[in-house]
């Protein structure tokens, strides 16, 4: 993907709101077509991510932000659903089929735990269709085959947390303390509430152009999208809501990264920053090591090193992460973009990382999904 | 206590379709023909390798992971709180399910468990049981 741009971003925050799905998708539009100086009567498509909303929900946000008449495509896979309208966009611009598209991510979900997350009636019923279990799982596995400790999944927590401090957009934008953290409620053992993200409610959106179009408009500050990977489940992947999984486990955020920084020449070495998918404070660190931030074992030692904390080598979550911010399913992907963009930019305030060039972010989810996204400075 | 019909009987390799709780049983798995591969539930055809399969059985196997659930998760009819584990198996996959301990602190790693009945709101499914 040589010459697609993000022309601009817009987002509505991330928390609870008073207003349905259809105006917190049409804000984040309205904010990101207006970064980019295009009217929605010049996009040639317009691609909607949402999970739990109602039938043609893309149809209802574009209806109000005009009557463009153009195509509107609704996407939906879980918390890849932003990526995936992303991937779509970058490839309709890309191969030429449009000049500009617009992609939106909104949701607006329910309190509690995500139901619906594809489980069989029978482990709904027989209680295994419980996808903080499945985290949990995970996290007990990383305790057990690394040095990681359950005061390093507090301490991913407590880092995301202050970096949201400084992100109007995030939900929860409170410091708390190791010990705050590990004394919350329990959920799943090892897992306490503090160590698990809320979905909720929330819009991102991204205007999508070739570099030709971006500078024939004038677009000022454009961003490359250099890579937007895209994988689904293979035989030996394991997550919600499958119910086993074979010896030979292999791994989805691993190969959506290789994917991603292979077409867009880059290697974790390169990165600047990262979003990734911190549904839970294990997941940040098994995310370490399957972007290829660090090797097997090492993830605990990245975390301690302060590397991935704003202001050291590699930012990770320097938005707050998901932990802060909440989970808006079909928004997540592309809220990551508009942090991206805005570091990139230089733009980030207080939560600035310095110099940053090249960034990605990573999400992963229900159904066997997870995608890679590359961008960089022009 | 009187047998119970399975709540999703196509998981239990059972000549019968009920079981009593606590009772013995095995998981009908199957297993390819070509490249080995294990899967439950059953499939028909490898997801692999798209090779024709044949049944296997599940019945004992050793405890990997594991985890309590302490708030009703929406539709289980199971109370809380409760514990799940992963077995593995030595056919080649593991499987999650309701773990039959009182507390975690019964368990660890590696513990021999075995595939009985349980009750879930009328029904039987399956368990794992440390043995």
């Amino acid at each position: 993907m040589e010459h697609v741009v993000i022309a601009g971003v817009g987002i509505h925050p991330f928390g609870r709101f008073d207003v349905g799905y259809r105006e917190l998708g049409a804000h984040a539009a309205r904010e990101a077509l207006a970064d980019a100086s295009i009217g929605i009567d010049e996009v040639d498509t317009v691609l909607v991510a949402n999970v739990g909303a109602e039938m043609a929900k893309g149809q209802n946000v574009v209806e109000l932000l005009g009557r463009p008449g153009i195509p509107v495509i609704n996407v939906e896979a879980a918390c890849a659903s932003s990526a995936s309208a992303l991937r779509l966009g970058a490839a309709l611009v890309d191969s030429g089929q449009a000049r500009s598209v617009l992609c939106i991510g909104v949701e607006k979900a329910p309190r509690g735990l995500i139901a619906a997350s594809g489980y069989e009636e029978w482990q709904i019923r027989s209680g295994l269709g419980v996808n903080p279990a499945y985290f949990a799982l995970a996290a007990q596995e990383l305790l057990e085959t690394t040095d990681a400790t359950v005061e390093d999944l507090a301490d991913v927590s407590v880092k995301n947390h202050r970096h949201a401090v400084d992100n109007p957009n995030a939900m929860y934008r409170k410091e708390c303390t190791r010990e705050e953290v590990l004394s919350s409620r329990a959920v799943c053992p090892p897992l306490t509430l503090l160590m698990l993200c809320a979905p909720n409610e929330g819009a991102a959106a991204a205007v999508l152009m070739s570099d030709d179009e971006a500078a024939r408009r004038g677009v000022s500050d454009p961003v490359r999208l250099r890579a937007v990977s895209l994988v689904s489940r293979s035989p030996d992947d394991w997550f919600v809501p499958a119910v086993s999984f074979t010896t030979d486990r292999t791994e989805l955020s691993a190969r959506a990264a290789r994917e991603a920084y292979e077409e867009a020449g880059v290697g974790p070495e390169d990165l600047d920053l990262v979003e990734c998918q911190d549904t839970d404070a294990a997941s940040e660190l098994i995310a370490y090591r399957e972007l290829g931030l660090c090797a097997p074992g090492e993830e605990a030692a990245l975390l301690r090193s302060g590397a991935t904390t704003l202001g050291g080598r590699i930012p990770v979550n320097p938005s707050g992460g998901l932990l802060s911010k909440g989970e808006p399913l079909g928004a997540s992907g592309l809220g990551q973009v508009h942090e991206l963009v805005t570091q990139l930019r230089g733009r980030a305030g207080r939560r600035q990382v310095d110099g940053a060039r090249i960034g990605i972010g990573h999400v992963m989810g229900a159904g066997h999904n997870a995608s890679v996204t590359v961008v960089s400075t022009s | 206590m009187d047998t119970l019909p399975f709540l999703e009987p196509r998981l239990i390799a059972s000549a019968g379709d009920a079981a009593r709780p606590g009772e013995q049983l095995a998981l009908a798995a199957s297993r390819c023909d070509s490249c080995d591969r294990v899967d439950f539930p059953r499939r028909d055809t490898c997801p692999a390798c798209s090779g024709g399969v044949s049944d296997v059985q599940l019945s004992a196997g050793t405890l990997g992971g594991f985890t309590s659930v302490l708030h009703p998760p929406p539709g289980a009819q199971v109370e809380t709180p409760y514990h799940l584990g992963v077995a593995a198996f030595p056919e080649g996959i593991s499987v999650l399910g309701q773990l039959l301990v009182g507390s975690l602190e019964e368990v660890s790693t590696g513990d021999a468990v075995e595939v009985v009945a349980t009750e879930v709101d009328g029904s039987a499914t399956y368990a794992f049981r440390p043995v």
